[in-house]
Protein backbone atom coordinates (compact mmCIF):
# COMPACT_ATOMS: atom_id res chain seq x y z
CA UNK A 1 0.00 0.00 0.00
CA UNK A 2 1.64 3.71 -0.64
CA UNK A 3 1.82 5.48 2.27
CA UNK A 4 1.77 8.40 0.69
CA UNK A 5 -1.33 10.69 0.62
CA UNK A 6 -1.73 12.11 -3.22
CA UNK A 7 -3.35 15.21 -3.63
CA UNK A 8 -5.77 16.29 -6.48
CA UNK A 9 -6.10 14.62 -8.03
CA UNK A 10 -15.53 -6.17 -37.34
CA UNK A 11 -15.61 -7.02 -37.93
CA UNK A 12 -13.21 -7.14 -40.51
CA UNK A 13 -13.96 -3.89 -43.04
CA UNK A 14 -10.85 -2.60 -44.03
CA UNK A 15 -10.35 1.35 -43.41
CA UNK A 16 -7.98 1.73 -46.14
CA UNK A 17 -6.35 5.49 -46.21
CA UNK A 18 -9.05 6.86 -48.71
CA UNK A 19 -12.12 5.33 -46.55
CA UNK A 20 -10.27 8.22 -43.94
CA UNK A 21 -11.26 11.00 -45.73
CA UNK A 22 -13.88 9.73 -47.84
CA UNK A 23 -17.67 10.93 -47.46
CA UNK A 24 -18.44 6.97 -46.93
CA UNK A 25 -19.62 6.79 -43.23
CA UNK A 26 -17.90 4.79 -40.84
CA UNK A 27 -19.03 1.14 -40.56
CA UNK A 28 -21.51 0.71 -37.36
CA UNK A 29 -19.67 -2.71 -36.71
CA UNK A 30 -16.25 -0.78 -35.95
CA UNK A 31 -17.57 0.79 -33.19
CA UNK A 32 -17.41 -1.79 -30.40
CA UNK A 33 -13.80 -2.44 -31.63
CA UNK A 34 -12.45 1.13 -31.81
CA UNK A 35 -14.04 1.96 -28.74
CA UNK A 36 -11.85 -0.89 -26.95
CA UNK A 37 -8.91 0.14 -29.28
CA UNK A 38 -8.80 4.17 -28.36
CA UNK A 39 -10.05 4.12 -24.80
CA UNK A 40 -6.69 3.93 -22.43
CA UNK A 41 -5.64 0.35 -22.81
CA UNK A 42 -4.61 -1.71 -19.46
CA UNK A 43 -1.65 -0.52 -17.63
CA UNK A 44 -1.25 2.47 -19.90
CA UNK A 45 -1.27 5.17 -17.01
CA UNK A 46 -0.41 3.54 -13.67
CA UNK A 47 -0.46 7.01 -12.31
CA UNK A 48 -3.88 7.66 -13.24
CA UNK A 49 -4.83 4.71 -10.60
CA UNK A 50 -3.48 6.45 -7.49
CA UNK A 51 -6.56 7.81 -5.58
CA UNK A 52 -6.18 11.56 -6.39
CA UNK A 53 -8.35 13.94 -4.48
CA UNK A 54 -8.71 17.33 -6.09
CA UNK A 55 -9.77 19.22 -3.03
CA UNK A 56 -6.76 21.39 -1.39
CA UNK A 57 -7.89 21.57 1.73
CA UNK A 58 -10.00 18.28 2.11
CA UNK A 59 -6.56 16.64 1.34
CA UNK A 60 -4.62 18.80 3.77
CA UNK A 61 -7.29 17.69 6.45
CA UNK A 62 -6.65 14.11 5.52
CA UNK A 63 -2.79 14.26 5.66
CA UNK A 64 -3.15 15.25 9.44
CA UNK A 65 -5.47 13.23 10.10
CA UNK A 66 -3.53 10.32 8.70
CA UNK A 67 -0.08 12.14 9.21
CA UNK A 68 1.06 11.66 5.60
CA UNK A 69 2.53 13.66 3.33
CA UNK A 70 1.45 15.12 0.40
CA UNK A 71 2.34 14.89 -3.33
CA UNK A 72 0.89 17.05 -5.11
CA UNK A 73 0.52 17.19 -8.95
CA UNK A 74 0.21 20.22 -11.17
CA UNK A 75 -0.54 21.20 -14.53
CA UNK A 76 0.11 24.73 -16.73
CA UNK A 77 -2.85 24.72 -18.46
CA UNK A 78 -5.58 22.35 -17.29
CA UNK A 79 -5.71 19.14 -14.61
CA UNK A 80 -3.20 16.00 -15.26
CA UNK A 81 -6.30 14.23 -14.51
CA UNK A 82 -8.05 15.67 -18.03
CA UNK A 83 -6.29 17.62 -20.69
CA UNK A 84 -3.22 19.20 -20.58
CA UNK B 1 -4.40 20.64 -10.28
CA UNK B 2 -4.83 23.30 -12.72
CA UNK B 3 -2.62 25.87 -11.94
CA UNK B 4 -5.26 28.15 -12.48
CA UNK B 5 -7.80 27.29 -10.30
CA UNK B 6 -5.88 26.35 -6.98
CA UNK B 7 -8.97 27.49 -4.70
CA UNK B 8 -9.35 30.04 -2.11
CA UNK B 9 -7.30 32.39 -0.87
CA UNK B 10 -5.96 29.79 1.64
CA UNK B 11 -5.36 27.15 -0.65
CA UNK B 12 -3.74 29.32 -3.53
CA UNK B 13 -1.13 30.51 -0.13
CA UNK B 14 -0.79 27.11 0.41
CA UNK B 15 0.23 25.67 -3.29
CA UNK B 16 2.77 29.02 -3.26
CA UNK B 17 4.20 27.99 -0.06
CA UNK B 18 4.60 24.20 -1.36
CA UNK B 19 5.71 25.90 -5.19
CA UNK B 20 2.73 24.24 -6.09
CA UNK B 21 2.50 25.11 -9.71
CA UNK B 22 3.19 24.42 -14.00
CA UNK B 23 4.27 20.99 -14.72
CA UNK B 24 5.31 20.04 -12.03
CA UNK B 25 5.24 17.64 -8.73
CA UNK B 26 6.10 18.72 -5.14
CA UNK B 27 6.15 16.51 -1.72
CA UNK B 28 5.35 18.86 0.93
CA UNK B 29 4.01 18.54 4.53
CA UNK B 30 -0.22 19.96 5.14
CA UNK B 31 1.77 23.12 6.00
CA UNK B 32 3.65 23.54 2.66
CA UNK B 33 6.85 23.13 3.19
CA UNK B 34 8.83 20.96 0.95
CA UNK B 35 9.83 17.73 2.79
CA UNK B 36 13.78 16.69 2.93
CA UNK B 37 16.24 19.53 1.94
CA UNK B 38 13.76 21.08 -0.56
CA UNK B 39 16.19 21.15 -3.01
CA UNK B 40 15.26 19.07 -6.27
CA UNK B 41 11.31 19.45 -5.75
CA UNK B 42 9.62 20.95 -8.49
CA UNK B 43 10.60 18.75 -12.03
CA UNK B 44 12.74 16.31 -10.10
CA UNK B 45 9.87 14.48 -7.89
CA UNK B 46 8.65 11.52 -9.78
CA UNK B 47 6.33 8.69 -8.86
CA UNK B 48 8.69 6.43 -8.73
CA UNK B 49 9.85 4.46 -4.85
CA UNK B 50 13.15 5.36 -5.25
CA UNK B 51 12.14 9.30 -5.79
CA UNK B 52 9.77 9.10 -2.91
CA UNK B 53 10.31 6.43 -0.36
CA UNK B 54 13.67 9.04 0.86
CA UNK B 55 10.95 11.96 1.11
CA UNK B 56 8.94 9.81 3.41
CA UNK B 57 11.51 9.03 5.26
CA UNK B 58 12.29 12.63 5.81
CA UNK B 59 8.36 13.18 6.18
CA UNK B 60 8.46 10.66 9.63
CA UNK B 61 11.73 12.21 10.79
CA UNK B 62 10.10 15.31 11.32
CA UNK B 63 8.52 16.60 14.45
CA UNK B 64 4.72 15.87 15.21
CA UNK B 65 3.34 19.70 15.20
CA UNK B 66 5.43 20.03 12.08
CA UNK B 67 3.84 17.04 10.76
CA UNK B 68 0.64 17.98 11.87
CA UNK B 69 0.15 21.90 11.72
CA UNK B 70 -3.02 23.74 12.72
CA UNK B 71 -4.92 24.93 9.75
CA UNK B 72 -6.26 28.07 9.34
CA UNK B 73 -10.40 29.13 9.96
CA UNK B 74 -11.88 28.04 6.54
CA UNK B 75 -14.08 30.51 7.10
CA UNK B 76 -12.03 33.09 6.80
CA UNK B 77 -10.91 32.29 2.78
CA UNK B 78 -11.48 34.30 0.20
CA UNK B 79 -13.56 32.89 -2.14
CA UNK B 80 -11.61 31.63 -5.26
CA UNK B 81 -10.83 34.03 -7.99
CA UNK B 82 -11.90 31.71 -10.73
CA UNK B 83 -14.25 28.84 -9.48
CA UNK B 84 -14.08 25.66 -10.89
CA UNK B 85 -17.33 25.32 -13.30
CA UNK B 86 -19.77 22.60 -12.69
CA UNK B 87 -21.71 21.01 -15.27
CA UNK B 88 -24.96 22.32 -16.50
CA UNK B 89 -27.86 21.15 -13.79
CA UNK B 90 -29.38 17.78 -15.62
CA UNK B 91 -26.85 18.22 -18.18
CA UNK B 92 -25.05 15.52 -20.04
CA UNK B 93 -21.17 14.79 -19.13
CA UNK B 94 -19.64 12.94 -21.85
CA UNK B 95 -15.72 12.18 -21.57
CA UNK B 96 -13.57 11.48 -24.81
CA UNK B 97 -10.49 10.01 -25.65
CA UNK B 98 -8.03 10.76 -27.79
CA UNK B 99 -4.60 8.61 -28.87
CA UNK B 100 -2.70 8.30 -32.06
CA UNK B 101 -3.35 5.97 -34.71
CA UNK B 102 -1.60 3.97 -38.21
CA UNK B 103 -3.30 1.57 -40.51
CA UNK B 104 -1.78 -1.82 -40.44
CA UNK B 105 -1.12 -3.64 -44.04
CA UNK B 106 -4.59 -4.54 -43.45
CA UNK B 107 -5.72 -1.26 -43.84
CA UNK B 108 -7.39 -1.45 -40.58
CA UNK B 109 -6.50 1.17 -37.94
CA UNK B 110 -4.42 0.05 -35.39
CA UNK B 111 -3.08 2.65 -31.77
CA UNK B 112 0.20 4.16 -32.63
CA UNK B 113 3.06 4.31 -30.58
CA UNK B 114 4.72 7.70 -30.52
CA UNK B 115 7.40 8.92 -28.22
CA UNK B 116 7.61 12.30 -26.68
CA UNK B 117 11.09 13.91 -26.83
CA UNK B 118 13.07 11.13 -29.04
CA UNK B 119 16.37 12.02 -28.14
CA UNK B 120 15.70 12.15 -24.66
CA UNK B 121 17.06 8.37 -23.29
CA UNK B 122 13.85 9.22 -20.97
CA UNK B 123 11.85 9.40 -23.65
CA UNK B 124 8.21 7.75 -23.32
CA UNK B 125 5.37 7.44 -25.24
CA UNK B 126 2.57 9.15 -25.49
CA UNK B 127 -0.48 8.64 -23.11
CA UNK B 128 -4.19 8.49 -24.37
CA UNK B 129 -5.82 12.09 -23.33
CA UNK B 130 -9.25 12.65 -22.07
CA UNK B 131 -11.45 15.65 -22.14
CA UNK B 132 -14.49 16.14 -21.29
CA UNK B 133 -18.32 17.44 -23.40
CA UNK B 134 -20.50 19.06 -21.94
CA UNK B 135 -24.32 19.06 -23.18
CA UNK B 136 -27.33 20.77 -21.12
CA UNK B 137 -30.08 19.52 -20.66
CA UNK B 138 -32.47 21.10 -23.36
CA UNK B 139 -29.64 19.89 -26.00
CA UNK B 140 -29.35 16.29 -24.86
CA UNK B 141 -32.66 16.02 -25.07
CA UNK B 142 -33.02 17.17 -28.56
CA UNK B 143 -31.13 14.28 -29.84
CA UNK B 144 -33.59 11.98 -28.82
CA UNK B 145 -36.54 11.91 -31.81
CA UNK B 146 -39.75 12.76 -31.09
CA UNK B 147 -41.03 10.81 -33.65
CA UNK B 148 -40.65 6.91 -32.34
CA UNK B 149 -40.37 5.11 -35.84
CA UNK B 150 -37.73 3.22 -36.61
CA UNK B 151 -35.76 4.67 -39.19
CA UNK B 152 -36.62 8.12 -38.22
CA UNK B 153 -33.78 10.68 -38.47
CA UNK B 154 -32.58 13.68 -36.71
CA UNK B 155 -29.74 16.20 -37.80
CA UNK B 156 -27.93 17.37 -34.76
CA UNK B 157 -27.84 20.90 -33.76
CA UNK B 158 -25.56 22.68 -35.28
CA UNK B 159 -24.59 24.17 -32.01
CA UNK B 160 -23.84 20.41 -30.38
CA UNK B 161 -22.00 20.25 -33.45
CA UNK B 162 -19.50 22.43 -33.14
CA UNK B 163 -19.20 21.90 -29.69
CA UNK B 164 -17.96 18.44 -30.52
CA UNK B 165 -15.94 18.46 -33.26
CA UNK B 166 -13.84 21.47 -32.12
CA UNK B 167 -13.40 20.26 -29.17
CA UNK B 168 -13.01 16.75 -28.32
CA UNK B 169 -13.48 16.00 -32.75
CA UNK B 170 -9.56 17.49 -33.07
CA UNK B 171 -6.87 15.85 -32.36
CA UNK B 172 -5.69 17.34 -28.85
CA UNK B 173 -2.33 14.37 -28.47
CA UNK B 174 -0.26 17.42 -27.59
CA UNK B 175 -2.81 18.33 -24.93
CA UNK B 176 -2.98 22.63 -24.61
CA UNK B 177 -3.99 23.22 -27.81
CA UNK B 178 -6.86 25.65 -29.01
CA UNK B 179 -10.30 24.41 -30.04
CA UNK B 180 -10.12 24.53 -33.99
CA UNK B 181 -13.09 26.21 -35.77
CA UNK B 182 -15.74 24.24 -37.60
CA UNK B 183 -15.43 24.15 -41.42
CA UNK B 184 -18.11 22.34 -41.87
CA UNK B 185 -20.00 19.08 -40.81
CA UNK B 186 -22.84 16.90 -40.58
CA UNK B 187 -23.85 14.86 -37.92
CA UNK B 188 -27.68 12.91 -37.91
CA UNK B 189 -29.04 10.63 -35.65
CA UNK B 190 -30.83 7.86 -36.77
CA UNK B 191 -33.86 5.39 -34.68
CA UNK B 192 -32.57 2.04 -35.15
CA UNK B 193 -35.19 0.52 -32.64
CA UNK B 194 -36.76 1.64 -29.42
CA UNK B 195 -34.23 3.21 -27.17
CA UNK B 196 -31.11 2.72 -29.17
CA UNK B 197 -29.71 5.79 -32.07
CA UNK B 198 -27.09 5.57 -34.12
CA UNK B 199 -24.99 8.59 -34.61
CA UNK B 200 -23.04 9.56 -38.51
CA UNK B 201 -20.80 12.34 -38.51
CA UNK B 202 -17.77 14.07 -40.42
CA UNK B 203 -16.29 17.02 -39.16
CA UNK B 204 -13.78 19.39 -40.99
CA UNK B 205 -11.82 21.67 -38.24
CA UNK B 206 -9.72 24.28 -38.38
CA UNK B 207 -7.18 25.03 -42.23
CA UNK B 208 -7.85 22.59 -44.82
CA UNK B 209 -4.41 20.54 -45.44
CA UNK B 210 -2.16 21.96 -47.85
CA UNK B 211 1.35 21.11 -49.14
CA UNK B 212 2.93 23.73 -47.05
CA UNK B 213 0.94 22.74 -43.82
CA UNK B 214 4.01 21.34 -42.38
CA UNK B 215 6.54 24.19 -42.56
CA UNK B 216 3.81 27.30 -42.76
CA UNK B 217 2.67 29.11 -39.35
CA UNK B 218 -0.89 28.34 -38.53
CA UNK B 219 -1.84 25.74 -40.29
CA UNK B 220 -3.33 22.98 -37.60
CA UNK B 221 -6.38 21.25 -38.79
CA UNK B 222 -7.95 18.07 -38.71
CA UNK B 223 -10.77 15.90 -40.60
CA UNK B 224 -12.89 13.00 -38.99
CA UNK B 225 -15.48 10.54 -39.33
CA UNK B 226 -17.85 9.60 -36.74
CA UNK B 227 -20.25 6.58 -35.83
CA UNK B 228 -21.88 6.34 -32.35
CA UNK B 229 -24.55 4.69 -30.62
CA UNK B 230 -26.52 6.54 -27.98
CA UNK B 231 -28.92 4.59 -25.42
CA UNK B 232 -31.78 6.10 -23.98
CA UNK B 233 -34.43 4.95 -21.52
CA UNK B 234 -37.90 5.23 -22.45
CA UNK B 235 -39.82 5.14 -19.69
CA UNK B 236 -37.15 7.57 -17.47
CA UNK B 237 -36.39 9.61 -20.39
CA UNK B 238 -32.97 9.84 -20.05
CA UNK B 239 -29.74 8.67 -22.01
CA UNK B 240 -28.07 5.65 -20.93
CA UNK B 241 -24.96 5.01 -22.68
CA UNK B 242 -23.06 7.45 -25.14
CA UNK B 243 -20.81 5.26 -27.24
CA UNK B 244 -18.84 7.12 -30.07
CA UNK B 245 -15.52 6.81 -32.18
CA UNK B 246 -14.17 8.63 -34.66
CA UNK B 247 -11.12 7.82 -36.96
CA UNK B 248 -9.39 11.27 -38.62
CA UNK B 249 -6.29 13.07 -39.77
CA UNK B 250 -4.54 15.86 -38.77
CA UNK B 251 -1.53 18.12 -39.83
CA UNK B 252 -0.18 21.33 -39.37
CA UNK B 253 3.01 22.42 -38.21
CA UNK B 254 3.65 21.11 -34.98
CA UNK B 255 6.94 23.05 -34.43
CA UNK B 256 4.70 26.55 -34.88
CA UNK B 257 2.40 25.52 -32.22
CA UNK B 258 3.84 23.47 -29.68
CA UNK B 259 7.17 24.15 -30.26
CA UNK B 260 8.34 20.73 -29.54
CA UNK B 261 8.61 17.39 -31.70
CA UNK B 262 6.86 14.45 -31.04
CA UNK B 263 8.05 12.80 -34.11
CA UNK B 264 5.22 11.96 -36.23
CA UNK B 265 6.39 10.67 -39.61
CA UNK B 266 4.66 12.88 -42.94
CA UNK B 267 2.57 15.76 -43.14
CA UNK B 268 -0.61 14.35 -41.83
CA UNK B 269 -0.95 11.51 -39.27
CA UNK B 270 -3.72 9.60 -38.01
CA UNK B 271 -6.14 10.36 -34.86
CA UNK B 272 -8.92 8.66 -33.08
CA UNK B 273 -11.45 9.53 -30.58
CA UNK B 274 -13.63 7.76 -28.66
CA UNK B 275 -16.36 8.89 -26.16
CA UNK B 276 -18.45 7.27 -23.34
CA UNK B 277 -21.02 8.43 -20.58
CA UNK B 278 -19.98 9.92 -17.44
CA UNK B 279 -22.29 9.03 -14.27
CA UNK B 280 -19.83 9.15 -11.45
CA UNK B 281 -18.67 11.64 -8.96
CA UNK B 282 -14.92 11.11 -8.86
CA UNK B 283 -13.03 14.13 -9.22
CA UNK B 284 -11.74 13.12 -12.76
CA UNK B 285 -15.22 13.31 -13.76
CA UNK B 286 -16.28 16.66 -12.43
CA UNK B 287 -13.80 18.24 -14.54
CA UNK B 288 -14.39 20.76 -16.93
CA UNK B 289 -14.18 20.68 -20.56
CA UNK B 290 -10.76 21.59 -21.84
CA UNK B 291 -11.32 24.45 -23.70
CA UNK B 292 -13.96 26.15 -21.33
CA UNK B 293 -11.13 26.84 -19.44
CA UNK B 294 -8.14 26.90 -21.63
CA UNK B 295 -7.35 28.00 -25.58
CA UNK B 296 -11.44 27.85 -25.99
CA UNK B 297 -11.32 31.14 -28.61
CA UNK B 298 -13.61 33.59 -29.05
CA UNK B 299 -16.35 31.42 -28.99
CA UNK B 300 -17.98 30.74 -26.10
CA UNK B 301 -18.03 27.33 -25.00
CA UNK B 302 -22.47 26.78 -24.70
CA UNK B 303 -22.64 29.80 -27.81
CA UNK B 304 -23.77 33.29 -27.73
Amino acid sequence: MNPLLHIFLPITTALSTSALLADEALPPVELDRLLTLIKPQAGESPWREIDWLTDVTEARQRAIAEDKPLVIFTAADGSPLGRT
Amino acid sequence: MDTYFRGNSHEVEFCNSAGAGGNHLVAVTAAGQPIGDGKGQRGHVRLLEKDLAPLLTAFRALPESVRKPQLPDPNSATPPKRPVPKAPKNGLVVRGYCTYLKTDELGKAQRAKRLYYQQNPDAWAAETQNDMLWLTEAEWRSLIPKNGATGTQIIVPKEIQRRFFSTIGIDYMEGSVNALPLRESTMTITLEKPGQLRVDGHGKMGKASTDQSQTDPSTRGCELQVVGRIDYDLEQKKITSFDLVGIGEAWGNKMEYTRREIGIPGPRWKYGIACELVTGTAPEDLLPPYNMLHYGGKIKYFGE
